[in-house]
């Protein structure tokens, strides 16, 4: 009999009802914005929405946390969202001829009348990144995931701290503020 | 629709052309959020404080679009595109 002592710890916590009806409607809404959507380029998008989310807007877009595998960032929470999305009939999965495959399954979103309300501001970043993101094959997508800053910081099977680098980028901005080389820099370009 | 009409400073150019050699996917994503400061810059980006007060930051990775907002004329000058790791 295995012991408790040898079980490996699972990097994935238990998320809570909002956290997962946020992550349910960020999941539906990326897939119903993009085109031939695989769960491989669900995932890297996701991940991407998140990460380009801190960067910009100085917030988190939903608490899914990712972990850092050999074929970059993956989610539970997001893999689970779908899977709910599925069981309500809001999402359907359909076999379609793929660009390097004979075959792939494509996730589709078939009831968008009952996509959640995430917010003006949130939907409106989701139109905006998706919009950049629709033409990116899954292999770009993976590629530039892989070569983020919070990916790169992290041990292959751990979880991403998604949390330390969003307080990392608020750190740098407050830094900006008080820089004066920042200061002169501007300066001169108002002296232009 | 853009609501403002942009004026890019000469540094601003250098500063960005210096930043994105090669990386397309970052150029893209720069003028995306340039884009949507001509439609609401007071939305996208915030009113710094400290040394730089006065001005505005639109984050995007590790850099930050530095601009001013002159509501009387509709404009939004984008001054500096600088690292925020290298302050």
């Amino acid at each position: 009999m295995v012991k408790l002592s040898e079980l490996v710890a699972s990097p994935w916590r238990g998320l809570s009802e909002a956290e997962v009806r946020r992550v349910v409607g960020v999941t539906s809404n990326l897939v119903s914005k993009l085109d031939f959507v695989t769960d491989w380029r669900l995932q890297k998008a996701y991940y991407l929405a998140e990460v380009w989310s801190i960067d910009e807007r100085l917030c988190r877009l939903s608490g899914a946390d990712f972990a850092s595998w050999t074929h970059g960032p993956w989610s539970l929470h997001v893999r689970e969202a779908a899977e709910i999305l599925e069981a309500k009939g809001i999402l359907v999965r359909t076999k379609q001829r793929a660009k390097r495959r004979p075959e792939a399954e494509f996730l589709k979103v078939v009831k968008a009348d009952q996509l959640p309300d995430l917010g003006e501001k949130d939907e409106e970043f989701l139109e905006s990144v998706s919009k950049q993101m629709k033409y990116l094959s899954g292999e770009k997508l993976t590629e530039i995931a892989k070569g983020t800053q919070p990916y790169t910081a992290t041990k292959r099977g751990q979880c991403i701290d998604l949390g330390a680098y969003l307080e990392s980028v608020k750190r740098k901005h407050e830094q900006l503020a008080n820089s004066p080389r920042a200061a002169a820099l501007i300066a001169e370009a108002k002296a232009e | 629709m853009p609501a403002y009409r942009l004026i890019r400073k000469k540094v601003f150019g250098r500063d960005l052309s210096r930043a994105v050699r090669r990386d397309a996917i970052f150029d893209l994503r720069v003028e995306r959020r340039i884009q949507k400061l001509t439609e609401n810059p007071k939305h996208h980006g915030y009113h710094a404080g400290g040394l730089i007060k006065c001005n505005w930051v639109a984050g995007v990775g590790d850099w930050a679009i530095i601009y001013e907002i002159e509501e009387a004329a509709q404009t939004v000058t984008l001054l500096r595109f600088l690292s925020l790791d290298e302050l």
